[in-house]
């Protein structure tokens, strides 16, 4: 059996942990390949609705990543995001779902290192998870 | 704590007439929002702009026919003119904060009375015929949501309570202090009786609802438990047109730019076997509970509202319960607390950040 490799979606925020993902790429900074990034302007552009969609649709994690708080490009979106991430996290949790598929992270633009560490960690994580059994769930 | 003791008053309902009708008669306000007596046993609200109509007034019917927050907040836009007493059950009071807070009414011309709630009798029960009032010493005679609910009484501004044998008015805010001075209301009453009431009711509820909840946890627990709970969803959505905090024009699951493509859901069914259709039965479920258990007052009209028998509000509220802690929110109860999702501290929920 083929070895299970996760497919990770990503949402980062345009004005930094988008360009942190960029400044790793052309650093050379090797890293799994196993995030799709899909870029936002903001973290708080994210609704909790599309990373339960991703999540419902079979995703094995799902990851917010948005500007340091206190840098928000938008001044203060990424707190706005970080409220409504718990309130998500919190539903998934509390109706036992695996809460562990999604995370929230800082990354700012000179951080490719830190990006790279981000998906290293998370892809690792999601491994030992195995695959989000909500792929395989047919009354969704 | 004291009261205001109704002496020519014997019942709670009574003593909701009196103070209706004496608001409108003195000029105190300019309209009455109650639920009335209609045909074939129907509770519709009314809103009453003379002392007639009121006649038909059921300030506490068996059922809840239509949530009254909705009620009011349709008549209360930003230019509500005059001032209109809402006659309402306490969990209708704690949703029109909610409604307020999330800026689809404005309160500020509205004095809103409540009362000791006795519950309200399943809807489908009452149609059926089969419960016709419901019955304090019997939980079974109540809507599931009512068995557990722990804020039965003192809501709103003005609150009537049942105090050993006698009927008090307790104003709850500066505007039912007000209020119950403009009707020239006056005298202390004693409200042990009703405290000490109030208190055990309460404790008892609190302890239902842990034991329900508790046994709900486990019925829905994971994707298939949860699968299994909604299978039944019929997607009319009641739930959410029926739902006093649902107010948006457009919900994010009727967006046409968001309706999953027909190849989505061939390729799931290659993948996962087969696809359930219609899909995002509980991708609109969950994003709903994302969106507003934090509002949630728990008052379990959606639950009368599905046609399915989905304990979609005791779901909700069990679910709101756990993310308004996240804040130490309490839904309708602090008209002046900002919306947890419409503030932040900079620094809080460390534990959410990787």
């Amino acid at each position: 059996m083929d070895e299970f490799e996760p497919r990770i979606i990503g949402f980062l925020c345009n004005w930094c942990s988008y360009a942190g993902a960029d400044l790793a790429g052309t650093s050379r900074l090797e890293m799994p390949s196993n995030l799709v990034p899909i870029k936002v302007m903001c973290s708080s552009r994210v609704d909790p609705e599309m990373v339960a969609d991703a999540f419902l649709r079979g995703a094995d994690g799902v990851l917010i990543a948005g500007c340091h708080p206190g840098d928000c490009h938008y001044d203060k979106g990424n707190y706005y995001a970080r409220r409504r991430f718990a309130v998500l996290k919190k539903v998934v949790e509390s109706l036992g779902l695996e809460a562990d598929r999604l995370r929230l992270s800082w990354i700012s633009a000179s951080e490719g290192a830190r990006f790279r560490k981000v998906v290293e960690e998370f892809t690792e994580k999601v491994r030992k998870l195995g695959p989000n059994p909500a792929g395989k769930e047919t009354l969704l | 704590m004291k009261g205001i003791p109704l002496e020519t008053c014997d019942s709670l309902r009574h003593a909701l007439g009196w103070i209706m009708r004496k608001a409108l008669q003195d000029g105190v306000v300019d309209h009455v929002l109650v639920p009335s007596r209609g045909p074939e046993d129907s509770f519709p609200w009314i809103l009453a702009a003379r002392p007639e109509p009121l006649s038909d007034a059921e300030p506490i019917p068996p059922v809840m026919s239509v949530q009254g927050a909705r009620a009011l907040s349709s008549v209360t836009g930003s230019t509500s003119e005059g001032a209109m007493l809402a006659v309402m059950r306490p969990c209708e009071a704690r949703a029109s904060i909610e409604v307020a807070k999330l800026r689809q009414s404005d309160l500020s011309s509205v004095v809103v009375l409540t009362m000791d709630c006795p519950g309200a009798v399943p809807l489908a029960r009452y149609r059926d015929g089969d419960i016709m009032e419901p019955d304090p010493e019997d939980p079974e005679s109540l809507r599931p949501l009512c068995r557990q609910c722990t804020g039965f009484t003192a809501a709103g501004d003005l609150c009537l309570v049942r105090s050993g044998e006698n009927v008090l008015a307790v104003p709850l805010t500066e505007g039912g202090r007000r209020f119950a001075a403009a009707l020239g209301l006056d005298g202390e009453g004693d409200l042990d009786e009703w405290l000490e009431w109030k208190e055990g009711l309460g404790k008892q509820r609190e302890r239902t609802g842990e034991e329900a909840r508790q046994s709900l946890k486990e019925d829905t627990r994971g994707l298939s438990g949860l699968a299994a709970v909604y299978s039944g969803c019929v997607g009319c959505r009641s739930c959410r047109t029926v739902c006093p905090v649902c107010y948006c024009r457009l919900c994010f699951i009727d967006m046409k730019d968001r309706r999953s493509p027909a190849a989505a859901h061939l390729d799931r069914s290659v993948s996962a076997g087969a696809a359930r259709l219609v899909s995002d039965t509980l991708l609109f479920h969950i994003g709903r509970m994302a969106h507003m258990s934090l509002s949630c007052v728990a008052c379990g009209m959606c639950e009368d509202a599905c046609p399915a028998d989905i304990p979609v509000g005791r779901l909700v509220s069990m679910v709101g319960r756990e993310t308004a802690a996240l804040f130490d929110y309490t839904a309708g109860e602090d008209p002046d607390e900002p919306l947890p999702l419409s503030t932040f501290l900079t620094e809080e929920l460390h534990d959410f950040e990787d």
